[in-house]
């Protein structure tokens, strides 16, 4: 013993001085907790005990550990989808994950999120996550939010090789680069990107040379040599700590499972030698040897010892995840948006005070300005938003006060900087992404959706993005069809977003300012077609609550309901049509998620009747929404069906004479009004421009699903353990029995190998549940069974 | 059968309908001045009804045509809601106890004549269930069960004595579930109050109209009267115990 160990002193004599021994035991420690946790649940996830599949990391043990060994709870990891090992290495409780994975009230998201979405704020895990790519740009929101609270903190996002040939990827290391983020890239390259060899989608594999575009130091390691990951991430974590900026790390490993629970080890696109090859530099059993032999800092017993410890710790994760309880389904609307969706500041009362007469821009210039003073914490990342001012002017002279470390001038890459704004946003700082126009959100649009809006739902309400998404929305003279949509029905469809329409500068700076306070995302369409309007704006703190709607204009013969520049033009029908006896009463909603309906239906049930007026297109819209909302709370109150106008169906053209075609102008309005009073509301055009009328087929009528065999697990005796076709595979429901290599009366032993089943996507092996005698073949060749369906039966 | 029921509909806006109901103008007499002839709120709000018999200053023989205690009746109406006595009578059918709505409404006119004891001053607590052309009593003192009470109802049904002279105070007339309001029905002989149900025809709902001799019961305790009725049909749980 004491010989090797001088041998491993005299083999590392080039390398850094070998850490504290340790160190290296926890890390051998914690690689097997993250082996012993996937097979435990490998095989809950095969008896169907956990709801989704799981893509399980065996065999990429050695980059999850050598990486987080050098990170404190207070930094922070992105993850993908196969991200229960970083979770584990980053320091999440084994029991609560395992909950998470089986859907219990006890995971660590209360079941929400599951295997895909593990967050964890008290470790600093920021989300394994079902969207290739996605938190890359998280990672360094987060670190560049530390920097900006005063902490030496650093986000680390950990990704596949598939992502790094996503945008999310090219944008985020760009943005991050030149912005000497204090981050650190991972790249876990394992070969394919879920069945597709990275070699046959790019012509340069080598991912580490690519940071080279960045002007960032790339280094490619072995990721399944612990130590190697670890000297790599030392020197990267230290870099990014002090400043000096990200650093890609490529990590060469390999997974010697499926892609996920239930496909084929090889499969199609792997072969037995490949596999072969990388079990005989599995990470354990390396380091282990390492241990014992090179560095002599501990025997095999010693190392046995650990592992049986390590046992015991994912056998009590298994047992406190069975044992916790189902959420309480009456909880499911929980967690959407905070509650109160306000901030304090928005619902406390002020005194209608002194006001004076501002612009739109200059207004939410103040907005902006006010609360950045307030909250040093405040980022605002944008397309020449800095030094320039922005391409509205809009964030004019605010680079000069807060200067671009907090004015941040991003490349055109509105998925890198808006995933940076949710990553800051979710670990304390505050951030604006300016997109400037409506229509790039669908640049980001994951971001919003599926990241940032979604975020506190996944983690039953431990985590949020109160992001700010700010764009200019809507028509302005011949802006053309990529620069003129104002979107926010899309935007509203979505549960967790906030969505402001503002019709004057009061509203768009207060509504700025408690977007800076909320707990929530929040799209702010402001339409450029306000802003050069001017109008009266409170002196001093001035906040708009979401969800509460203004009365543009009292009336008592008519609602309408208008956001955005359709206000001002549906209070110029209003005073037409006053000329004529009709009193309209308008109603500004402000925000059309939250929507107040309340006053919507208050005015209704004065007026009798309702027109809805929409810059935004009629198919699954607003006027739609409101008009059946009515049929909801006041269908008795309706003296007339009620109306919609809405933009015409079509992108907006470029020529003037085309566009006014297109869009809702005052006469229309007052026609419209006309109409419903009349009792014969306008009916929008997407109903006759579909062009299907007489060319649509029939539907044949679906036959129906042929039924298959049901389970029969539940009839077998106690003593029986029962071999089942294995869960894994959602998009598989049953397979075949192609071969039994036992017969009945044969002994088995527990892993052995006793019959095959083909699906439509594999031969799935199905092995010994336990050691026996095999005592029943329920199902003979040629029998289809049912995912979790009996085969037979073992008696122990 | 019912001619009412197979008319052409009348096209009516929500609202319209609405204040119709509230005012119990019936849609039939209103005309629609909306697209297709609906009738819109303004129809209902500035309906006058034509050849009103008193509103006619040279009117002289309608006042003699009146029944001479008409000038001395009061009528209440209100609308009961019967989908908690529908659940319970469900639950009660399931465990093998078949009571119908005329049952629970006898009892619940027992019971009202119970808390409101003056409403019986003349003729007892006794009510007369109207049938085809004849009448039978149930004496209501002190409150008969309802197992009692739909025993003697059907043995009446089967029967056909007539207890038209027989005293009571209240006589009970039940019209074939429809969507129609009554509207005014005239007391019999010698009952003093007269109650009139009419369920619409999904069952949810009743319209009671109470009419009564406003000489023999005050006017107060007639509505309150029906008002402690309707409370007993849409609380049922008491009449049963």
């Amino acid at each position: 013993m004491a010989m090797s160990a001088a041998r491993a002193r005299d083999d590392f004599k080039g390398a850094p001085n070998l850490p504290d021994p340790k160190i290296l035991l926890d890390l051998f420690e914690r690689m097997v907790l993250l082996r012993r946790f996937e097979s435990i649940a490998q095989i809950a996830c095969r008896k169907g005990e956990t709801p989704g599949f799981l893509h399980l990391y065996i065999g990429e043990e050695a980059t999850g550990v050598g990486v987080c060994a050098h990170l404190r709870p207070t930094d922070w990891v992105t993850s993908t989808h196969r991200g229960h090992g970083h979770a584990l290495a980053k320091g999440a409780n084994p029991g609560r994950v395992m909950a998470e994975l089986f859907g219990k009230v006890d995971g660590i998201c209360g079941g929400r999120g599951g295997t895909m979405h593990l967050y964890d704020r008290s470790v600093g895990l920021f989300g394994t996550n079902g969207i290739v790519a996605a938190g890359i740009g998280h990672a360094v929101g987060i670190g560049m939010g530390a920097r900006q609270q005063g902490r030496d903190d650093i986000g680390v996002a950990f990704f596949g090789d598939g992502a790094a040939n996503h945008g999310g990827f090219h944008e985020a290391l760009n943005f991050a680069a030149v912005q000497r983020a204090p981050a650190v890239f991972i790249c876990e390259n394992n070969l394919y990107a879920t069945a597709t060899p990275l070699k046959s989608i790019t012509l340069n594999p080598e991912i580490a040379t690519k940071a080279a575009s960045y002007g960032m130091p790339g280094v490619a390691v072995d990721g399944n040599d612990v130590f190697a990951v670890w000297l790599a991430m030392k020197e990267a974590a230290e870099r990014a700590r002090s400043g000096k900026g990200p650093t890609l790390i490529e990590a060469k490993t390999y997974r010697t499972v499926g892609h996920h629970e239930g496909d084929p080890v090889i499969g199609t696109y792997r072969t037995q030698e490949e596999l072969d090859a990388w079990i005989k530099r599995d990470p354990i059993d390396m380091f282990r040897k390492r241990l014992i032999e090179d560095y002599g800092i501990a025997d095999a017993e010693a190392l046995a010892a650990i592992e049986a410890r390590i046992e015991k710790v994912v056998e009590e994760a298994l047992t406190f995840a069975r044992n916790s309880p189902e959420p309480d389904p009456a909880t499911v609307l929980l967690h959407v948006f905070a509650d109160p969706i306000n901030p304090p500041a928005a619902l406390a009362w002020r005194a209608v005070g002194e006001t004076r007469t501002q612009g739109w821009l200059e207004a939410v210039r103040d907005g902006i300005a006010e609360e950045m003073r307030a909250n040093p914490a405040i980022l605002y990342f944008g397309e020449g938003t800095g030094e320039r001012g922005g391409s509205f002017a809009h964030t004019k002279n605010l680079w000069q006060e807060f200067g671009a470390e907090r004015m941040v001038d991003t490349p055109i890459s509105e998925q890198g900087f808006t995933a940076a704004a949710v990553g800051a946003s979710a670990t304390g700082a505050r951030t604006v992404s300016d997109l400037m126009f409506a229509d790039f959100a669908f640049e980001t649009a994951g971001q919003i959706f599926l990241q940032a809006a979604k975020l506190r739902y996944m983690t039953s309400g431990l985590m949020s993005a109160p992001m700010v998404v700010r764009v200019g929305a809507g028509a302005l003279r011949s802006s053309g069809p990529h620069h003129s949509g104002i979107y926010h029905p899309v935007f509203a469809h979505m549960p967790g977003l906030i969505v402001c329409v503002p019709s004057t500068p009061a509203d768009a700076k207060g509504l700025m300012k408690t977007a800076l306070r909320a707990g929530d995302p929040v799209i702010m369409l402001e339409p450029k077609a306000l802003f050069a309007s001017k109008g009266e704006v409170p002196v001093g703190e001035h906040f708009v609550p979401f969800g509460v709607a203004r009365i543009a204009r009292a009336g008592t013969d008519i609602t309408i309901v208008a956001a955005g520049q359709m206000v001002q033009r549906t209070l110029e029908a209003a005073e037409a049509l006053a000329a004529e006896g009709i009193e309209a009463e308008v109603i500004d909603p402000r925000t059309i998620m939250p929507l107040d309906i309340d006053t919507i239906v208050a005015s209704v049930r004065k007026t009798h009747r309702l027109l809805i007026v929409d810059e935004a297109w009629a198919m699954c819209g607003l006027g739609g929404e409101i008009a059946q909302a009515i049929n909801e709370f006041a269908f008795d109150e309706l003296d007339a069906p009620p109306g919609r106008l809405h933009t015409a169906p079509t992108s907006h053209p470029f020529a003037p004479v085309l566009e006014r075609a297109m869009l809702v102008d005052t006469a229309r309005i007052a026609q419209g009004v006309r109409d419903v009073i009349s009792g014969q509301p306008p009916v929008p055009d997407h109903w006759y421009t579909v062009g299907l009328k007489s060319a649509a087929p029939a539907n044949p009528a679906p036959a129906p699903a042929r039924s298959l065999p049901a389970a029969s697990a539940a009839a077998a005796p106690s003593d029986d353990e029962p071999i089942t076709m294995p869960f894994g595979d959602l998009t598989v429901s049953e397979g075949t029995v192609v071969k039994w290599l036992k017969t009945v009366g044969d002994q088995v032993k527990e892993g052995e190998l006793i019959a095959e089943i083909e699906t439509d996507k594999a031969v799935v092996e199905i092995e010994a549940p336990a050691s026996g005698t095999l005592n029943a073949i329920d199902q003979p060749v040629g029998a289809v069974v049912p995912m979790g369906g009996r085969i037979g039966g073992i008696k122990k | 059968m019912n001619i009412a029921t197979a008319q052409v509909r009348v096209a009516v806006s929500p609202y319209a309908h609405r204040l119709a109901r509230e005012r119990s103008l019936p849609l039939e007499t209103l005309r629609g001045s909306g697209p297709g002839g609906r009738i819109l709120a303004a129809d209902v709000q500035g309906f006058v009804p034509v050849a009103a018999p008193l509103a006619s200053p040279n009117a002289v023989a309608p006042a003699a045509a009146l029944s001479p205690t008409a000038h001395r009746i009061a009528a209440f109406a209100t609308a009961v809601a019967l989908g908690a006595l529908q659940d319970l009578l469900a639950a009660l059918e399931s465990s093998g106890h078949v009571f119908a709505i005329d049952d629970v409404l006898l009892r619940a006119a027992g019971r009202a004549f119970v808390e409101m004891p003056q409403a019986a001053r003349f003729g007892g607590a006794s009510v007369a269930l109207e049938l085809a052309g004849r009448q039978t009593v149930f004496a209501m003192i002190p409150e008969m069960a309802l197992t009692s009470l739909r025993a003697l109802r059907l043995a009446a049904l089967a029967d056909s004595r007539d207890e038209t002279e027989t005293p009571a105070t209240l006589s009970l007339r039940l019209l074939p579930a429809s969507d129609i309001r009554p509207m005014m029905t005239p007391l019999l002989p010698g009952r003093t109050m007269r109650l009139t149900v009419s369920s619409d025809t999904p069952g949810d709902h009743a319209e009671c109209l109470l009419t009564t001799d406003a000489a023999s019961v005050d006017e107060a305790t007639a509505a309150a009267w029906l008002a402690t009725l309707k409370s007993a049909i849409e609380q049922p749980l008491r009449l049963f115990v």
